[in-house]
C-alpha cells in the first residue's frame, strides 16, 4: 500500500518537474503579472463565434485566461495595427490623447480624400481614390515597410555597415515609426494630426518622405552588398 | 436585402417606368427633392432636404449654421438639413398663427449637440421663403462671450458698446433681408441725431440706418438698437412681416460676461447695448411677427452647465421676460432619424459600410447627434 | 659556476624514470562535449538579396517594379527562419532520429549519455 503510495507521489512529481522544464524551455514571461500557463484572451466576437461552432471552446473554459487589454474592444472598428500605431504615437501615457490625434488624422484623411473625389470628373478617377481612411492607414505602413536594414558588424577592427534581411514584425515596427517621425517634424504651426494625414495619404501614394527614407536605405544596402556575406558566423 | 427583394418583386408586377421610379424613390428613402420648408410635412420628417446654394450664400453666409456642420457641408460638396420635428412643429404652428394676435415665441430647447441651432436654420429658411423679415442672430455668446472689441457708449452712458460685432450682424442682416429691404414702405418713424452732423432723418428708408451703421462703425450697437426698434413699429403698422430668430437667447440674461468697462469690470449683458433691442422684438407687446429662440448651455460658461432646461438657462429674470412661451424639446435622434442620417452618411461616402454598424454607432453615440458626427468622423 | 653546470645536466640524456609521470586528468575522454562551436553560419538567401539589389538599381529604387524579387526574397528568409526555429525546437527537445548525420551538442551528449565511451 506505502509502496503505491510513493509510486505516485513519484509519478506526479516527476509530471510536474516536466512541466516546469517544459514550461521554462518555451517562455521565459519577465514581467508579466500572469503565470505562464495563463493563455491570450480571444476577445473578436467572430473569433469567439468560431471557437463555439467547432467546440474548441469547450476545451478554453477551464483554462485560466489573461483579461483583455483596455484597448483590445469587439467594436466591428478594431484593428490590430492601428491599436498598435496609437500606442507608438502614445508619449507618457497619455493613450486618450494619442487616440484623439489617430482619429483627427483619419478625418482629415477622409476630408482630403472626400475634396479630391468630388472635384475628380470622371468615374473612372472617382474609383481610383480610396476613401476609407483606415485602408489609406494600411496602404500607407505597407507601402513604407523596407525589406532590408544595415546592422553594424566588427570585422577586424573596423565597422561595418552590413545588409541583412528584416523580419516582418521590425520592418512594420520602423515603418510606422518612420511615419510618426516624419509627421512631428513640422513647423510649430502645423498640428501633428494635420502633417499625419498628409504623410499617410503621400506614403498611400508611394510618393512623400518616407517612401524616400525607405528607398534611401535601401540603396545604403546596395552599396553595401559587398559586406553581406559578413553576418553573424 | 430588402432592396434586392423590392426590386424583384416589382418587377413582376410594375411597368418599366413605374419600377424605376419606385426603385429610385426606395433608395433614396432618406432624402426628399422638396426643398421649401413651406411643404415639409411630416411624411417628410427623418429625411435630407437640400438648401440652393444661392439661399445658403443669402442665409448663412455669415453664420447660423454650427462651425462643425459647417465643415460638415464643404466635406459633403453640398448643404443639407434634415426635417425634424421639432422645426416641423414650429413651421406648422406658425401656418396657422393669426399676425394681428400678440406674438407668440417658441423656445427650443434640448442637451448639447441635439441640434438645436440647425432646428432653427431650418426656421429661417422657412421664413426667408415665406417673405419674413428675419432678424436673425447667429450665436449670442459670439457676442457676450468672444466679442472682438468694447468701448464705452457716446450715446448711452453707462452703456457698453460691442461696435465690430454690431456692424457684423448689420452686415448679416442686411443680406439676409436683401429680398425685403427693397420694400420702399420701410420708413423710419423718428430722427435719430448721431452727433452734431450726423443724423438720420424720420421718412428714411431703412437700409440708410444700416448702412449708417456699417460705414461708421462708431455707431452700430446704436444702429441695431434703432433697428430692432423701428422694425418692431413698422410690423405693429402692419409694414412687414418679422421672424425673429436667436440662437442662445439665454445669453441675454447670464451675468457672467466677458465684455469689460474700461476699468475692466464686468458688465452684465443688460449694459451692453445691443441687448436692449433684442429684448425689446421678444417681448409679447407687438404683432404681426414671431419669435423662435433657442437656450443654450454653451451660452454659458463651463461651470454654470449644469441642466439644459430653458428655467435653469433663462433664469427669474429671463423666465419672466419670456413667461407665457411654447417649449419645444429637442431630442436625440430617433431610430428612424438615426438610420437615415446613417443612410445619409453612407450616400456621401462619409462612412463606409460595414455589418453591424449602426447598431455600434447607435450605442456609442447614445443617438445624440453631434456625437454621432464626432464618432463617424474618424471611421 | 651554476649556469655551466645546469647546461652540462641539460645536455645529458635523461631517464625517463627520472620525470615521473603525473596523471593530472584521467586519461580518457569525456562523456559529454561542450556546445561552444556549434554556432552556424546565419548568412543565408544572399544570391536572392543580390538579384532584388540589382533589381532596385535598375528600377530606380522602386519597390512596385521588382515585386517578385522581393517576393522572392522574403520567401526565401521566412524559410530560412522557420527551418532555424524548428531545428532550436528539435534541439530544445533533443530527439534523437535515426541515421542523422550533423548532430547538435545536446544530441550527442545524449548519445553519450546513452553510450559512455571506455
Amino acid at each position: 500500500m506505502a509502496l503505491v503510495k510513493t509510486l505516485a507521489n513519484l509519478k506526479s512529481v516527476q509530471i510536474l518537474t516536466n512541466k516546469l522544464a517544459a514550461l521554462s524551455v518555451v517562455q521565459q514571461n519577465g514581467m508579466s503579472m500572469y503565470p505562464p500557463y495563463y493563455i491570450n484572451p480571444i476577445f473578436k466576437k467572430d473569433a469567439q463565434v468560431e471557437l463555439f461552432e467547432n467546440g474548441e471552446a469547450q476545451k478554453l473554459a477551464h483554462i485560466p485566461t489573461k483579461a483583455a487589454l483596455i484597448d483590445q474592444t469587439c467594436s466591428i472598428y478594431y484593428d490590430d495595427d492601428i491599436r498598435l500605431f496609437r500606442n507608438y504615437i502614445m508619449r507618457s501615457g497619455r493613450k486618450s490623447l494619442a487616440r484623439e490625434l489617430l482619429d483627427k488624422a483619419f478625418e482629415k484623411v477622409k476630408r482630403s480624400q472626400l475634396e479630391k473625389f468630388h472635384k475628380a470628373k470622371t468615374e473612372e478617377d472617382k474609383n481610383k481614390i480610396v476613401l476609407d481612411p483606415r485602408e489609406v492607414f494600411h496602404m500607407a505602413v505597407d507601402n513604407c515597410k523596407p525589406v532590408l536594414f544595415l546592422t553594424p558588424i566588427k570585422r577586424g577592427g573596423v565597422k561595418y555597415q552590413v545588409p541583412v534581411p528584416i523580419t516582418e514584425k521590425k520592418s512594420q515596427f520602423l515603418s510606422m515609426k518612420w511615419l510618426i517621425e516624419a509627421a512631428t517634424d513640422k513647423e510649430r504651426t502645423v498640428h501633428f494630426p494635420e502633417k499625419l494625414a498628409y504623410e499617410l495619404i503621400d506614403a498611400s501614394n508611394n510618393t512623400g518622405r518616407v517612401v524616400k527614407r525607405k528607398q534611401d536605405l535601401h540603396r545604403q544596402c546596395e552599396a553595401n552588398r559587398a559586406y553581406a556575406h559578413y553576418r553573424w558566423s | 436585402m430588402l432592396k434586392v427583394v423590392s426590386k424583384e418583386v416589382l418587377g413582376a408586377r410594375l411597368p418599366k417606368n413605374i419600377r424605376a421610379l419606385c426603385v429610385a424613390t426606395h433608395s433614396q428613402k432618406f432624402r426628399t427633392s422638396e426643398d421649401k420648408p413651406s411643404y415639409h410635412s411630416s411624411s417628410n420628417s427623418a429625411q435630407y432636404y437640400k438648401i440652393p446654394q444661392d439661399i445658403r450664400n443669402q442665409l448663412f453666409a455669415h453664420g447660423g449654421i454650427p462651425k462643425s456642420y459647417n465643415i460638415q457641408t464643404k466635406s459633403f460638396a453640398e448643404t443639407c438639413l434634415m426635417v425634424r420635428e421639432p422645426s416641423l412643429d414650429i413651421i406648422n404652428c406658425i401656418k396657422s398663427i393669426d399676425y394681428s394676435k400678440p406674438v407668440n415665441r417658441f423656445v427650443l430647447y434640448g442637451k448639447k449637440g441635439s441640434g438645436k441651432s440647425l432646428a432653427l436654420a431650418h426656421v429661417v429658411h422657412y421664413g426667408l421663403e415665406t417673405g419674413h423679415l428675419i432678424l436673425h442672430v447667429p450665436w449670442v455668446g459670439q457676442w457676450m462671450r468672444y466679442c472682438k472689441e468694447y468701448s464705452n457708449s457716446e450715446l448711452k452712458p453707462g452703456n457698453v458698446d460691442i461696435n465690430l460685432d454690431a456692424a457684423n450682424w448689420l452686415v448679416h442682416f442686411k443680406t439676409q433681408n436683401a429680398h425685403v429691404l427693397s420694400n420702399a414702405d420701410l420708413v423710419i418713424g423718428q430722427d435719430y441725431v448721431w452727433s452734431k452732423r450726423e443724423k438720420t432723418q424720420k421718412g428714411a428708408h431703412i437700409l440708410e440706418l444700416i448702412e449708417h451703421g456699417i460705414s461708421r462703425v462708431k455707431y452700430a450697437s446704436s444702429c441695431v438698437l434703432g433697428l430692432c426698434m423701428e422694425i418692431k413699429e413698422l410690423s405693429k403698422k402692419g409694414k412687414c412681416k418679422t421672424m425673429v430668430a436667436i440662437d442662445g437667447y439665454n445669453g441675454f440674461f447670464y451675468p457672467k460676461t466677458r465684455v469689460y468697462t474700461e476699468k475692466k469690470e464686468m458688465v452684465p449683458p443688460s449694459k451692453v447695448t445691443v441687448t436692449e433691442g433684442f429684448l425689446e422684438v421678444t417681448k409679447f407687446d407687438w404683432n404681426n411677427a414671431v419669435c423662435v429662440l433657442t437656450v443654450d448651455e454653451i451660452a454659458s460658461a463651463k461651470e454654470d452647465q449644469l441642466s439644459h432646461m430653458p428655467k435653469y438657462l433663462l433664469g427669474k429674470e429671463g423666465f419672466e421676460h419670456l413667461d407665457p412661451f411654447i417649449p419645444v424639446a429637442v431630442n436625440e435622434y430617433t431610430d428612424k432619424e438615426f438610420t437615415s442620417c446613417m443612410e445619409y452618411y453612407r450616400e456621401r461616402k462619409w462612412v463606409q459600410p460595414a455589418p453591424g454598424q449602426d447598431e455600434e454607432l447607435s450605442f456609442l453615440s447614445g443617438s445624440n447627434p453631434y456625437k454621432l458626427m464626432q464618432i463617424c468622423a474618424g471611421l | 659556476m651554476r649556469t655551466f653546470a645546469a647546461l652540462l645536466a641539460a645536455r645529458g640524456a635523461r631517464k625517463e624514470t627520472s620525470v615521473p609521470y603525473q596523471e593530472i586528468l584521467p586519461l580518457k575522454l569525456k562523456q559529454r562535449v561542450s556546445g561552444k562551436g556549434d554556432n552556424s553560419s546565419d548568412v543565408c538567401c544572399i544570391q536572392e538579396m543580390s538579384l532584388m539589389l540589382a533589381c532596385f538599381k535598375l528600377n530606380e529604387f522602386d519597390q512596385s517594379l521588382c515585386s517578385k524579387e522581393v517576393q522572392n526574397f522574403s520567401k526565401c528568409y521566412q524559410g530560412h527562419l522557420q527551418t532555424k526555429q524548428k531545428q532550436k525546437e528539435m534541439d530544445e527537445k533533443g530527439i534523437l532520429r535515426m541515421g542523422e548525420r550533423n548532430l547538435s551538442h545536446k544530441q550527442l551528449n545524449k548519445y553519450l549519455r546513452k553510450f559512455p565511451n571506455i
